[in-house]
């Protein structure tokens, strides 16, 4: 018997989300929601997720309670273990607070913490393997930077959001050598400004600006920039604090979704930067968020969001699969 | 008259001495339960909740240490376990499934798995002792034929707990506390195999 205070809601027709834009069907249904480890812990402050399709689990920086918790495709908890991080300064380790998790087809947990300047490669279980310094892989340890956000690809290359005294994505392969770099601070479309989330989809790169335009960046897989889309003005297709990209394929054609976490919403765009849907909207029923803070998908038919502020991590089906017509 | 006061005054000081040196530790085993000399055993992980990092994977070594030592119990090499756990990707060992349980028993070669979490695993500062360390954790013996759980502990001690007097004898550190406790649950658990 699981502990209570997890909650697997099984909804009947009552959590429909409804398209801003279409009236008269039901996109998404809410299929699961829970707001705890399994444990009796609530989570605090969850930050990004991340679905593993080769295990068909559910990854959550839980970054309140400093750990990672592992759900399973019902959200109920299979692991959940503790972040440990060091201090540069006095060299104690200490309790960290994860933002952002992934994992490669080997198993490999890599984790971005808030307190650390580095990624950590974790085992499967959360033991610590190894870390990637981002300064060190740009050749230069007096640079003081950061891993804000992070992604992998399906040949388990991982794609790094660093700031600081540099700001771009450093793209390393499988084995964790550097590959390439991809864009630069700077006020032209192919740079960035506040990159906040990334996301790769069959060989392309996005990444999300909070400040610079436009709000979403395409890169090629060689790092050349493509083309983009969204503002930061008030027109519903625009994004204030985008936070997290995900990407599904619907009868054959893959859709973009991007949290924003300002608006409390999740949009949906098609490839060519057309919004699709908008979902979401802030409150506590099913279905609404409260600072929403991760998306991960399963790219078929499952969207897993997390908020920040609401403490739950919901699982939306998706019933409609022609949204783009 | 007066002697014997006395000599009954000594025994009550050695019985609470005594009650202070005990191990901390609590068994249970299933009433009818021995253990046969052809005992192979594996150690997973102990699940970690104690807020420290790397308990869990210390206590795990101090058992697999201990238990080692023990010529009545064939203990499988710690590498193949983690690897068995790595490849089936069985990430909590506490709450572990009659499949998870079969798979490994098969990828192992064993009879019977042990497990457990580590609870506690600090030090506190005390004005007169300095660090007083904490450890505590639990430890299960899985019959792998079965499935069943044959035996639990509960290891819990502090390292003034053996203290006599103005903090001679105690103990000062975590790790070696844990060590103690694994020792005395391995001496234990070795004490119920067949020779």
């Amino acid at each position: 018997m699981r502990p209570a205070c997890i909650f697997l809601l099984l909804i009947l027709g009552a959590a429909s989300i409804w398209s801003q834009s279409e009236s008269d069907f039901e996109l998404l249904k809410v299929t699961a929601l829970t707001q705890d480890d399994g444990r009796g812990t609530r989570f605090r402050d969850p930050a990004r997720l991340f679905f593993d399709r080769n295990s068909q689990e559910l990854f959550v920086a839980d970054a309140g309670n400093h750990r990672i918790v592992i759900l399973d495709t019902n959200l109920l908890a299979v692991h959940s273990f503790d972040h440990f991080v060091t201090n540069p300064f006095t060299g104690e380790t200490t309790k960290g607070q994860p933002m952002a998790v992934v994992v490669s087809s080997r198993g490999e947990i890599f984790v971005v913490d808030a307190l650390a300047d580095y990624v950590d490669v974790l085992d499967f279980r959360g033991q610590s393997l190894e870390r990637i310094y981002p300064n060190r892989l740009l050749g230069d340890t007096t640079l003081r930077i950061k891993p804000t956000a992070l992604t992998i690809d399906d040949s388990d290359n991982l794609y790094l959001i660093v700031s600081g005294d540099k700001t771009t994505v450093l793209v390393l392969d499988a084995s964790l050598s550097m590959i390439r770099t991809i864009g630069k601070v700077g006020d032209s479309p192919e740079n960035f400004s506040t990159p906040s989330a990334i996301g790769v989809f069959e060989g392309r790169v996005y990444v999300t600006d909070m400040h610079s335009l436009p709000a979403v960046k395409v890169f090629d897989s060689t790092g050349v920039y493509i083309s983009g889309f969204a503002a930061h003005d008030i027109d519903t297709k625009d994004l204030s604090l985008p936070q997290s990209i995900g990407f599904t394929v619907v009868a054959g054609k893959v859709v973009i979704w991007i949290l924003d976490t300002l608006r409390q919403v999740i949009k949906i765009y098609s490839l060519d930067g057309e919004l699709v849907f908008t979902i979401g909207g802030m409150g506590t029923d099913l279905g609404k968020f409260q600072f929403p803070s991760g998306l991960s998908t399963d790219y078929t038919s499952t969207v897993y969001v997390s908020e920040k502020v609401g403490g739950r991590i919901q699982k939306f089906q998706i019933l409609y699969q022609d949204i783009i017509r | 008259m007066h002697l014997s006061k006395c000599n009954l005054f000594i025994t009550m000081c050695a019985l609470l001495l005594l009650t202070g040196c005990g191990s901390g530790i609590r068994h249970s085993y299933q009433s009818d339960v021995q253990f046969t000399s052809t005992m192979r055993l594996a150690i997973l992980p102990f699940d970690n909740l104690s807020g420290r990092d790397k308990a869990g994977e210390k206590v795990t070594e101090y058992l697999f240490q201990s238990l080692s030592r023990s010529e009545k119990i064939h203990v499988a090499e710690s590498g193949t376990v983690y690897d068995a756990l790595r490849r089936n990707r069985i990430r909590s060992t506490t709450v572990l499934t009659g499949q998870q349980i079969d798979t490994l028993a098969t990828a192992l070669g064993v009879t019977h798995l042990l497990t457990g979490s580590v609870l506690d695993y600090s030090e506190q500062d005390n004005q007169y002792l300095g660090k007083v360390p904490t450890v505590a954790f639990t430890v299960s013996l899985i019959d792998v034929s079965t499935g069943q759980t044959v035996m639990t502990a509960t290891a819990n001690d502090r390292g003034d707990r053996r203290s006599f007097l103005f903090g001679i004898g105690s103990i000062k550190s975590s790790d070696l506390l844990a060590k103690r406790l694994a020792d005395d649950v391995a001496s234990r658990l070795a004490s119920r195999v067949e020779k």
